[in-house]
């Protein structure tokens, strides 16, 4: 019989790993016995009735791991300790990547860089402006996703970009798509022919996947900001956009989306759009469309929600004509069957990554007439005094710079969520939950895997409580995406989530329920 | 690489490291767990799904992640590196601002306990379909239930000088349980876990004039590792992880079809663990039904 005896120092295994470690090393040929465990003076003398002597056996301390193998031949105890060391000895540290990107010390000297042709700036938006203009400069279009930069550096640093024919998208712009690349948090997305300008990020991903969930693609996408559309800056990024999708060969339709802009902004931009040779879809998000303007002849379609907006789009593109992504039918079924088991009673709380989607579902409730409280609340009334404390109907922003100081956005990192999701799903009076996953290049790799587990620890607290709750998951993203799409969508439907792909079609949703329980207010038990 | 992650529920046990009571080092790093220590014991780092603990905090992962992506290792330094972050080595941040304390399970039992002979039923088939040998006369007085603890007679012994309040003898077979069997936490030190907590909930409600129990796995824990040894001390004074708390409130105050999903869920821990922590609960809930051991001043 051969032996051979190995003691690691302070190692720690689980057990799970140890238990199939042993049962693997026993199955090797000509193995007799293997033993594998902590050090303890019981085990030693275990491994002592195998056959073991000597000094280091005897040193070894309860906190070292001991592994004693006996076996037929000298090859299989070779054998037995390969295996031992390929399992234990797993790296705990990330090696470095063998293939560093090349680094710029300055903004100029990457600049110099052959083919160079867009400056993606993140720096914190104290130092923003002065990279932008160094950006500028060296001819560069700049794509500024800092946020914290001045209203007065961005209408300078704006002009500065038009007089050079140059774009400055942003500040704190989130997404674009400019020949092909996605900048930002951008969806994989088919190449097609239709344009869009947007001054939101997430409401710009939106209108995308749906747009190539339909079968259609994109062309040019342009981020401008928040602020591009108000008087101070008069919609610079916009009407340059606007203006390079009228001139593009590949661009059939232009869309535009924000919030409402300021009204003489609104008037400039839509003489913008009804001079051009090409159809365009607006949506002004949180805007009443006047029945009026949408009867109106002309190029421009008004769309009052992001998923009507790429339905719009893509039918002026030479797309069949489509309804909704989810009929009538298709959500008041839902509704009924999710009322059948009583697992909605109780107030609505959304907790969205994307600001706009947030918008979005407070705009499409208060259309209905439900309220909805919220950190974003443009209407005074509904403002929540507290972030931290929702109450009625509720939707929450956890993408707003309240949430985010020092800490990352929802978008990079979704478990920032999970505490308030959590903390919602464990009142009583909560019945329905809502959440946006947001795929594509710069967001977390595995978004609806962290929701899935909030998902199903959140269905443990309710079943602890004996209450049901509705967990809705809207999911912005396309099949191309790194993340995959339909994983993605699989994962939170197994965890027990109703998935969707449109944040209108979940806002309709949550109407339903909402209005199933006898109007604005919950039923509760 | 940095990683942050996002702490959603903490025991009590994470103040000791918040305010920077001590020093603490990563000491372990599993799949699905990272170990912190200091002079006063552990702390456990564990993904949502596990559960957690007085000396737990969950983080907010998916399911698919493994802790062995920080880049941490055993060793590296533990410090706040903000109020509420704390930072594990040079890579990682664990954010604690959104944490809820966590509330342990047995808070919910305020009485002394009645043992449900179906609640009994439902453990004792789970230990017995997960490796323990069938019962052979009285309730696991078996000589051999297990592989790893094969020593004959222990559980006899331990049991005997329980009965006789034999001081010498309990530590003596103690000693041939402690610190034996395969796994991170020996096999023995499971059952004398879930045999201490048992205990451990009966002390809070019934007055001991001497505890030769406790006073018995004391002097043995020496015999083990620092980890496993930091566990038993918890479990003497009434605490353990969630699931194994869980399933201990289960036995005593659930319904059956409760129960077995508790019980189910403490048996899947770890490789044995879970089947030994519950063989330890069933005799010691055994010994109260039978012989009323914990109000007897052991």
């Amino acid at each position: 019989m051969f032996k051979r005896l190995v003691i690691r120092p302070n190692s720690y295994y689980d057990s799970i790993a140890l238990m199939r470690l042993t049962q693997t090393v026993r199955n090797i040929d000509k193995m007799v016995a293997a033993q594998v465990g902590m050090a303890t003076e019981l085990n030693k003398d275990a491994v002592r009735e195998m056959g073991f002597v000597g000094e280091e056996l005897k040193a070894a301390t309860a906190n070292d791991l001991i592994v004693a193998l006996v076996a037929e031949t000298e090859d299989a105890l070779d054998k037995g300790e390969q295996v031992i060391k390929e399992n234990l000895e797993r790296p705990t540290r990330q090696e470095p990547g063998t293939k560093e990107p090349k680094a710029y010390a300055t903004l100029s000297e990457a600049a110099a860089m052959d083919g160079a042709g867009i400056a993606a700036i993140s720096v914190p938006g104290e130092y923003a402006a002065r990279e932008t203009r160094a950006a500028l400069a060296n001819g560069l279009h700049v794509f500024l996703f800092s946020d914290n930069v001045s209203l007065e550096d961005e209408v300078a640093l704006k002009k500065l970009g038009q007089e050079n024919g140059l774009f400055v998208m942003g500040p704190d712009c989130g997404t674009a798509v400019v020949g092909g690349l996605g900048l930002g948090f951008a969806n994989k997305v088919r190449p097609g022919k239709i344009g869009i300008v947007a001054a939101s990020g997430t409401g710009m991903q939106q209108v995308m996947t749906i747009i190539d969930m339909l079968g259609e693609g994109i062309s040019e996408a342009i981020g401008t900001g928040g602020r591009d559309l108000s008087m101070e800056v008069g919609g610079i990024t916009s009407k340059m956009g606007l203006a390079v999708l009228e001139r593009d060969p590949n661009t059939a339709v232009k869309v535009l989306i924000s919030k409402p802009p300021h009204p003489d902004v609104r008037e400039s931009l839509i003489k913008m759009l009804d001079e051009g040779t090409k159809p365009a879809v607006v949506c002004f998000m949180g805007e009443d469309i006047k029945e009026a303007d949408k009867r109106r002849s002309g190029k421009v379609l008004y769309a009052g929600d992001l998923e009507e907006a790429a339905i719009l789009a893509y039918q002026s593109a030479g797309g069949d004509s489509k309804g909704r992504l989810y009929s009538d039918d298709e959500l008041s079924e839902m509704v009924k069957a999710i009322v059948a088991r009583g697992d909605s009673r109780g107030y609505f709380r959304g907790l969205y990554g994307g600001g706009t989607l947030c918008q979005e579902t407070m705009t499409l409730l208060s259309r209905m007439g439900i309220d909805v409280y919220s950190n974003i609340a443009w209407d005074r009334r509904l403002l929540l005094e507290d972030p931290e404390e929702s109450r009625g109907n509720a939707c929450i922003d956890m993408g707003d710079d309240y949430f985010t100081q020092g800490k990352p956005h929802p978008m990079l990192e979704p478990g920032m969520r999970v505490p308030r999701y959590l903390a919602e799903a464990g009142r009583k009076d909560v019945g329905i939950l809502l959440f946006d996953v947001i795929l594509g290049y710069g967001c977390h790799s595995d978004p609806a895997g962290i929701m899935a587990e909030a998902v199903k620890e959140a269905r443990r607290i309710r079943k602890d409580m004996g209450q049901g709750l509705v967990q809705i998951a809207v999911i912005v993203g396309t099949m191309r995406d790194p993340q995959g799409l339909e994983e993605q969508e699989a994962i939170l439907r197994d965890a027990g989530a109703i998935v969707l792909s449109s944040n209108r079609a979940a806002g309709d949703l949550v109407a339903g329920l909402i209005k199933a329980q006898g109007g604005k207010k919950p039923c509760l038990r | 690489m940095n990683s942050y992650l996002v702490a959603v529920q903490h025991g009590t046990g994470f103040d000791r490291v918040s305010k920077c009571k001590e020093t603490y080092r990563v000491h372990s790093v599993f799949d699905a767990a990272v170990n912190l220590v200091a002079e006063s014991g552990f702390l456990t780092i564990l993904p949502l799904r596990r559960g957690c603990g007085k000396d737990c905090v969950t983080v907010a992962v998916s399911g698919g992640f493994s802790f062995f992506a920080l880049g941490i290792s055993p060793g590296d330094e533990v410090r706040m590196s903000a109020p509420s972050k704390l930072r594990l080595g040079e890579t990682t941040v664990v954010d604690f601002s959104g944490s809820r304390r966590w509330r342990s399970p047995l808070e919910a039992i305020d009485c002394v306990p009645s043992i449900r002979d179906e609640n009994m039923t439902v453990l004792e088939s789970a230990v017995t379909l997960n490796g323990v040998d069938p019962l052979s006369g009285e309730a696991f007085d078996s000589d051999t239930y297990r592989a790893g603890l094969g020593s004959a007679g222990v559980l006899s012994d331990i049991r005997g000088a329980l009965l006789h309040n034999d001081e010498k003898r309990l530590e003596t077979a103690l000693a041939r349980i402690i610190g034996f069997g395969p796994g991170l936490t020996p096999s023995g030190d499971d059952l004398v876990l879930g045999i201490s907590l048992t205990r451990a909930v009966y002390g809070r409600f019934v007055q001991s004039a001497s505890d030769i129990w406790e006073a018995g796995v004391r002097k043995n824990l020496d015999k083990t590792c620092d980890l496993s040894a930091f566990f038993i001390r918890e479990a003497l004074e009434g605490s353990a992880h969630e699931v194994i708390e869980r399933a201990l409130v289960c036995l005593l105050r659930g319904e059956p079809c409760e129960t077995v999903d508790a019980v189910n869920k403490l048996i899947s821990v770890g490789a044995t663990s879970g089947c030994d922590i519950g063989l330890g609960m069933y005799l010691a809930l055994d010994w109260q039904r039978r012989y009323d051991w914990c109000s007897k001043g052991w």
